[in-house]
This record gives structure tokens, C-alpha cells and sequence, in this order.
């Protein structure tokens, strides 16, 4: 009996973590290093990545600015009130920041979140 | 009576931990420590209301807003420029800022040709200096 309660606890553990493990997988941007502002956590509809050389990824696909607007759209459809968050890193073109901006904007989103790294100050 | 004999012969044996369960104890607990410690690095963010220059976001149509043009300067920094006054470090933008008044909110209009740091750092200037209301607008090229 006992085996068996080990086996079962430890497959729970592992579905928990992996679980955990897939939902905070980020990708990996460098963001800008400031304090952001006080606020609860939260879980946006749509999160919009930009790397350092201005490409978009939404969720770990890499679309254009079309894809962008699309995906942009049907996430205000889905989640009307919800604020997107975008990651962008700190070194990438404003210029490309503007276009998710844009894209956020014309998709109906009112407020946007953007990302930014504490620990880096 | 012979409490002396009858004490020898119950005498308590030192509990013994077996292997096994103190080795599955350790990698549980293990376990436990690795996953809730968490991988990622702490994230905040900075809010604002998302606005073109044709529609400036915010309500407050009857208020002049307050812009503040984040732009390529001289040499590759970048400029925040209030008004007339341009500014290079942030915490002087922070001080003009803080001198006006809070209830029209302010504008953080981006340029083309810096980077996204340097917007970021307007934003933060903004809250710093203890405006509720900021709004980015991506600037007309």
C-alpha cells in the first residue's frame, strides 16, 4: 500500500508542475528596467511578445503584422474589457512597439499593459 | 512484587527509520522546493490607455493634454521633450512633470528611431511624478 500512495503523490506532483511549468513559460525578452506600478496580477486575453529585432509572437508563433491585427481582433471579440499585455524588449525599435500599439488600438482595446522587469534597475 | 524484572522485559527498543521512506521523504520535499521557488523573473507593468493621434483616449476633450515627445536626439539618445523644453535624463523630465497639473492626464507620444526602453522610461517618469492618467500614442511619421 504504502508504494502505491508514493507513486500516486509523486504522479500528482508531476502533472501539478507541469502543469505550472507550461502555463509560465515566457518568451525570453529583455525587458525594459523599471518599477511598473503598483496592481494585481493579472491574466490577459492576448499577450503580444517583440524580440530585439522588432519581430511579433503571439502565443510562441511568430506572425506578421497582418497575423497581428487578426489575432488582435479576435482576441477584443473574445475578451471585451481585457487589457493585453505586451512584452517587448527593451532594445527593439519604438517604431515596432507603435505598430502593436496601432494594431491594439484599431482591434478596439482601449488600455494596453506594457511588460517591464523590476529586478533590472 | 517484581516491577524491576517486569521493566527489563518490556524495554523500549530506538525507533528505526527505514531507508526507503526517508530517501522518498527527501526527493518529495525536493520536489516541492524546486517547483514552488519558480522559474521566471518577477514581471511588473506599466499601464496606459492606448490612443492615436486622431483619437487621444482619455475623455478629458475640454483639457489641453499634456505631451511629452519621445524622440532621436543628438548622438542616438533620446529626448523627452515637454513643451518647449527638452529633456535627457529622466528624472529631470520627472520634475517638469510633477509641476503640472495631474487632471488632464499626459500624452506619451513615441517617435520612430528610439527604443523601446526610452519609452518605457517616459511612462515610468509619468507615474513617478504621480499622473493616473497616461496615454501612448504612437507619433505620425
Amino acid at each position: 500500500m504504502t508504494p502505491m500512495v508514493d507513486v500516486v503523490f509523486l504522479l500528482l506532483i508531476f502533472f501539478l508542475t507541469t502543469t505550472q511549468m507550461a502555463q509560465s513559460a515566457r518568451t525570453a525578452v529583455e525587458l525594459p528596467h523599471e518599477e511598473g506600478e503598483e496592481g494585481e496580477a493579472v491574466r490577459s486575453a492576448l499577450v503580444v511578445n517583440v524580440d530585439v529585432l522588432g519581430s511579433f509572437i503571439v502565443m510562441d508563433d511568430a506572425v506578421s503584422p497582418d497575423e497581428l491585427r487578426a489575432r488582435a481582433q479576435d482576441a477584443a471579440l473574445a475578451s471585451p474589457g481585457a487589457i493585453p499585455i505586451v512584452r517587448a524588449d527593451r532594445r527593439a525599435p519604438s517604431a515596432r512597439l507603435n505598430l502593436v500599439m496601432q494594431a491594439l488600438r484599431e482591434a478596439g482595446f482601449e488600455s494596453i499593459r506594457l511588460a517591464t522587469s523590476p529586478e533590472g534597475r | 512484587m517484581k516491577f524491576a524484572a517486569h521493566v527489563s522485559r518490556v524495554r523500549r527498543r530506538s525507533p528505526m527509520l527505514g531507508l526507503t521512506s526517508m530517501i522518498d521523504a527527501t526527493f518529495l520535499l525536493l520536489a516541492y522546493f524546486i517547483f514552488t521557488a519558480g522559474m521566471d523573473r518577477p514581471e511588473s507593468d506599466l499601464r496606459a490607455r492606448a490612443a492615436t493621434e486622431s483619437h487621444r483616449a482619455g475623455g478629458a476633450a475640454l483639457l489641453e493634454p499634456q505631451v511629452v515627445d519621445v524622440m532621436p536626439g543628438a548622438g542616438g539618445v533620446a529626448v523627452f521633450r515637454l513643451g518647449v523644453v527638452a529633456h535627457t535624463d529622466r528624472s529631470s523630465l520627472t520634475k517638469a512633470l510633477a509641476s503640472l497639473p495631474r487632471d488632464p492626464g499626459v500624452v506619451v507620444r513615441v517617435h520612430d528611431g528610439v527604443v523601446v526602453a526610452d519609452a518605457a522610461a517616459a511612462m515610468q517618469a509619468a507615474r513617478d511624478a504621480g499622473f493616473v492618467e497616461v496615454s501612448y500614442v504612437p507619433a505620425k511619421q
